[in-house]
């Protein structure tokens, strides 16, 4: 991984413990802006976890973990961490378009924007015409195209995506994959995605692969 | 699949979901106990103080063919008898005084023999007033009509000659009617007035008086309360039973004048209404409890279902499922049992009079409702789901998201169709002037009109759907257009989040107004007829405090400034009562000053129907021979505002009766003092000026502190011998009981149950419902701190769920308790007395509970929001 690149996350000798159950240890990484990187293993081997300490949003029980790409104010910096999950987790109550104009609204953006910014979003996953479904009306692959579009449409500088494709069948998984990871660089945002299929991981730039805890990095070269 | 090993899991992994449905369950049991503690102590106080009101329980009357000896050794095998005195009465031709006034004679009148002991044996047929207490003693009536004190010769006229007597005393006799009843005929057959004339005197100058003139023997009896049955119907029956039984073994030598076993069928009546209460303010409480129970278990029917749903998929046959959710049932009935039961204990001992116990049966009763309650809401909503065959309708609900349609009674517009009913049935109970408890003409027996009940039964469902159909329908028009929109603000999501959530907040604001309106009306009613309590009582004193002059007294009104020297004396009005003739009716008369009386007396608007009170006294003032009668002598004489009637008042010189004439001013209904049947009120100074006396019945006293007023008038009184009595109407108040017979202790122990578990049941469904709300969208909260909602964004959504629904279910509270309590007071008419005028609404109790309820809901709110929207990896994995 090139060290000139800006860095936005940056990991060190991380380890985390549950219980007596360590998941993780000594782990260094870096995200650089606009990277694309696929994290792999196996289930259970932390990925998600490894997500969620660089989301902020789990404290290490060794090491560090800072974001020197990002604000320095944890609030102004969760909304320039986005995040996809495994299943789409989509609030049942809003529609396709709510769904995505959520986070927007959540950071202050005005209506009208947020509303022309995630239908932007929605065109771009090919999703348009579900704007006003609720999500018990969707499919699980169109749920998650709507679950894309809205980190998409938050133009966030970062991006974690946790096995987002687990769900899918194959040829919808790189579908959904390749849409996200197009739809971030787009905004030129770098993205994070946890996946355990390595052709899958073929996609992206960076791969890093955690075994047995460690994490074994690699950079695709043509 | 065991029952066992599923069971062992639930309570090992979801102890907090068993125990809030428990919870829920023991709310039941111990309501359901309780009132059943209630009835059964309303009855057994009925009982007691019908027993006591009796001043002889028998009057056994030996026929002229019995022997009183055999008579009376009868008598004393009957079991229970614990007082036995002879009694012996003769009519005899008149009574006769000569004094400084002349000779006064007065018609037929009653010797009657009593024992020196008899007024101590039975207290509540002799009341001593003036001089001894034993030897020949005049009834206070008598002794007016001879102008005979204590000292004075009298002389008894009977066809043998006159026998002359000195006067030991004057008495009272409260219970003459059942005194001279004319014993072996039906109760309240052949009915005849009391005589104006009796002299008590001692068996020994009976003899001696009465000579060759028919006598007739009486023995009274008294029993031992204790042994009888609690219940008024039980009691009755078994002292009628004990009556048919003595006169079969006396063989027609005696017949029985049966006052206990009368007193107690009177009970009856009471009964129903104790009854009534049970039905109109305990059966919408059973209700809600049982609301609160599903509402609990609709806190996770989702996954029920999808449980249930899988299991079927994986092949668990229907007696497997039905064992599971009925182990299940009766695990969460055995711990609501298990923490009823002593929680009723409690209620009982802080709700109802001491002394009330739990019976076994009841017990057992409410545990039995706990389990039908905990099987029908535990299973019933998933029981059609186990019986499904259908594959991939099992399927679908094992994946189905929320249900947001209307219900199916809202669809069928079963709101509408039971207000209407509702309205209807009331107003032909109205037409019937809301006789709810009947006492048909030649039955002894009351019974309930049931159908007067179809009102307040059909409008409290109909009610709650209207609370659901309106809360759905306003918050289903949620915008969010007019919230205020800070940074970071989404009303307009927030309002579709409502939207879709509708039917969950319509839910929960329905039992919310069913809860709040159980407590407002209960509250409500009870209030009014605390009021209309202390006013009955205020009624019967007449004031604050009452100074009472004895029988024949001829105090003056001046008398009324010493009073008000008194310390603690506010205001002192005299009272005149005299009695006068309407035709043949003998009737009360009061004579006022009408332009101050206002000052003492506990009057009202209602009393004067059509007018006020203020100008009724006006009108009085400015005609001095008006005079106000009831509405039965206005209807009864044809008479009408300014007409001429003549009433035959007794002259203050000579007792003459002469005729005196008055103009009618207008109606009253009640009057301080007065009789519930017909009156009639005038100007005093008209009265005295027409008779020649100013003489005053009663001195009527406003006070703060009526208690230590009368104390001090009392031991102004106690150095003279004027006789008179003095009442207030703090010590009258334990007395006095409604016109139905129930007293104040019977209502308040009802409504301190109803307002206790009115206030937890209205907290549970609040907390419940809003609990369920933030249950069902624990995932939608973590995903929001998972986007970066903050706290207080993520509270929003929670806000706005809890707003509507408490604001949509206070409302709905109002109406419903409102709407309720204005029919429980008019189909409850007759437990008033008098009838209220308008509800009393006790604010400082609705401002409580409504702090209450905003209290519980800002901190479900606040605290399980914040706890339950806790994203930590485990939650966001989930996601």
């Amino acid at each position: 991984m090139s060290t000139t690149e800006a860095v936005l996350v940056s990991v060190r000798a991380l380890m985390m413990r549950y219980g007596s159950t360590t998941t993780l240890e000594d782990v260094d990484l870096d995200v650089p802006a606009g990277a694309d990187m696929a994290l792999t293993g196996r289930s259970g081997s932390g990925k998600t976890t490894l997500l969620l300490v660089i989301a902020g949003l789990l404290v290490p029980t060794q090491g560090t973990v800072t974001w020197p790409g990002l604000d320095g104010n944890p609030r102004v910096r969760r909304g320039q961490i986005g995040m996809v999950f495994q299943a789409p987790a989509l609030m049942p109550e809003l529609t396709a378009l709510q769904n995505v104009t959520l986070p927007l609204r959540l950071r202050g953006v005005d209506r009208p924007t947020a509303e022309r910014d995630a239908l932007e979003a929605l065109v771009a996953v090919a999703a348009a015409d579900l704007r006003d479904a609720l999500p018990t009306q969707l499919s699980g692959g169109q749920q998650q195209r709507i679950a894309i579009a809205r980190v998409l449409a938050g133009r966030h500088r970062l991006v974690l995506a946790d096995e987002p494709t687990g769900a899918l069948d194959r040829a919808h998984a790189f579908e959904a994959a390749l849409a996200l990871r197009d739809g971030v660089a787009a905004v030129g945002g770098a993205l994070v995605l946890a996946t355990h299929d390595p052709e899958l991981a073929e996609l992206f730039d960076h791969r890093v692969a955690i075994v047995d805890g460690s994490v074994r990095h690699s950079v695709r070269t043509s | 699949m065991r029952t066992s090993r599923w069971l062992t899991g639930l309570v090992r992994r979801r102890p907090f979901e068993l125990l809030v449905a428990a919870v829920s369950i023991m709310l039941t049991v111990a309501f359901v106990a309780s009132l059943g503690a209630f009835v059964t102590q309303s009855h057994a106080a009925l009982t007691v103080r019908a027993a006591a009101s009796v001043p002889v329980d028998w009057q056994v009357q030996v026929t002229p063919q019995g022997d009183p000896a055999a008579v009376e050794r009868q008598v004393r095998k009957v079991p229970g008898v614990r007082v036995v005195e002879d009694i012996a009465f003769a009519r005899v031709d008149a009574l006769q005084s000569s004094g400084p006034q002349g000779s006064r004679s007065t018609g037929a009148a009653y010797v009657v023999a009593v024992s020196p002991a008899y007024a101590t044996t039975f207290p509540g047929e002799v009341r001593h007033l003036l001089g001894s207490t034993s030897g020949t003693m005049l009834f206070q009536q008598t002794a007016a009509n001879l102008a005979a004190e204590p000292g004075a010769r009298i002389s008894v006229r009977t066809a043998s000659g006159a026998k002359s007597l000195t006067v030991d005393g004057v008495v009272d006799l409260p219970a003459e009617d059942s005194l001279f009843q004319v014993v072996g005929l039906a109760p309240g057959a052949g009915v005849s007035a009391p005589p104006d004339n009796v002299v008590l005197v001692t068996p020994e100058v009976f003899r001696s008086v009465v000579g060759r003139t028919p006598v007739v023997h009486q023995i009274h009896v008294g029993f031992a309360h204790g042994g009888l049955p609690a219940d008024p119907q039980a009691a009755t029956v078994a002292v009628q039973g004990r009556a048919n039984h003595f006169q079969a073994a006396v063989a027609g030598g005696a017949l029985v004048g049966d006052n206990l076993g009368t007193a107690l069928s009177q009970a009856l009546e009471d009964a129903r209404y104790a009854n009534l209460l049970f039905l109109l303010l305990g059966l919408p409480g059973l209700a809600l409890s049982a609301v609160v129970a599903a509402l609990v278990v609709s806190l996770r029917s989702d996954r029920r279902r999808r449980e249930v749903a899988l299991l079927r998929l994986r092949g668990a046959t229907l007696s497997q499922i039905l064992r599971v959710l009925a182990g299940e049932a009766l695990v969460v009935a055995f711990i609501g049992g298990l923490l009823g039961v002593p929680l009723s204990l409690l209620a009982i001992r802080l709700a109802l009079p001491a002394g009330t116990t739990l019976s076994l049966g009841w017990m057992a009763s409410a545990i039995a409702g706990g389990v039908v309650l905990a099987l029908a809401t535990q299973t019933g909503p998933v029981v059609a789901l186990a019986f499904g065959r259908d594959r991939t309708g099992v399927a679908a609900e094992a994946s189905r998201g929320q249900r947001t349609g209307s219900p199916w009674a809202l669809r069928a517009g079963l709101d509408v169709i039971l207000l209407a009913g509702a309205a209807l049935s009331f107003a032909l109970t109205s037409r019937s002037g809301y006789q709810v408890v009947l006492a048909p003409e030649g039955i002894p027996q009351t019974q309930i009109n049931y159908g007067a009940l179809v009102g307040p039964a059909l409008a409290w469902p109909g009610l709650a759907l209207l609370v659901w159909r309106l809360t759905a329908w306003t918050t289903g028009r949620r915008t969010g257009r007019w919230s205020r929109a800070g940074a970071g603000a989404a009303p307009e999501l927030e309002a579709a989040a409502l939207r879709h959530r509708r039917r969950v907040v319509a839910r929960g604001a329905a039992g919310l107004a069913v809860a709040l309106g159980l407590a407002v009306s209960t509250a409500t009613f009870t209030a009014t007829y605390d009021a209309q309590a202390r006013l009955d009582v205020a009624l019967t004193v007449g004031s604050d405090v009452a100074v009472v002059e004895p029988p024949g007294a001829t105090v003056g009104p001046d008398a009324a400034a010493g009073i008000a020297r008194t310390a603690g004396v506010d205001a002192v009005e005299p009272l005149q009562h005299r009695f006068g003739y309407v035709g043949p009716d003998l009737q009360d008369l009061f004579g006022v000053n009408a332009s101050s009386f206002a000052r003492v007396g506990p009057l009202q608007d209602a009393f004067v129907p059509g007018s006020t009170i203020t100008k009724t006294l006006a009108a009085l003032q400015a005609r001095p021979d008006g005079v106000l009668l009831s509405a039965e002598t206005l209807h009864d004489y044809q008479l009408h505002p300014g007409d001429l009637i003549r009433i035959r008042l007794q002259s203050g010189r000579n007792r003459a009766y002469r005729p005196v004439d008055f103009h009618v001013v207008g109606q009253v209904t009640e009057w301080p003092t007065a009789p519930k049947d017909s009156f009639i009120v005038a100007n005093a100074s008209y009265i005295a000026q027409r008779t020649g006396s100013d003489a005053v019945g009663t001195f009527l006293v406003s006070s703060k502190s009526p208690a230590a007023t009368a104390a001090a008038l009392r031991a102004n009184l106690a150095g003279t011998t004027s006789g008179a009595r003095v009442q207030d109407i703090s010590s009258a108040g334990s007395h006095v009981t409604s016109a139905s017979g129930l007293a104040g202790t019977d209502l308040s122990g009802l409504s301190r149950l109803e307002l206790g578990f009115g206030v937890l049941l209205a907290l549970a469904c609040s907390g419940l419902a809003l609990l369920g709300g933030i249950l069902e969208r624990r995932r939608a909260l973590v995903l929001l701190a998972a986007l970066g909602a903050t706290p207080r964004q993520r509270g929003r959504f929670l806000a706005g769920e809890a707003r509507a629904m408490v604001v949509a279910g206070v409302l709905g509270g109002a109406v419903t308790g409102a709407t309720i309590a204005y029919m429980l007071v008019k189909v409850l008419t007759g437990i008033f007395d008098p009838a209220p005028a308008s509800a009393t609404v006790p604010w400082g109790y609705l401002a409580l509970l409504l702090g209450v309820v905003a209290f519980v809901t800002a901190t479900v709110v606040s605290g399980v929001g914040r706890l339950v929207a806790r994203a930590g990896p485990s939650q966001l994995r989930d996601l």
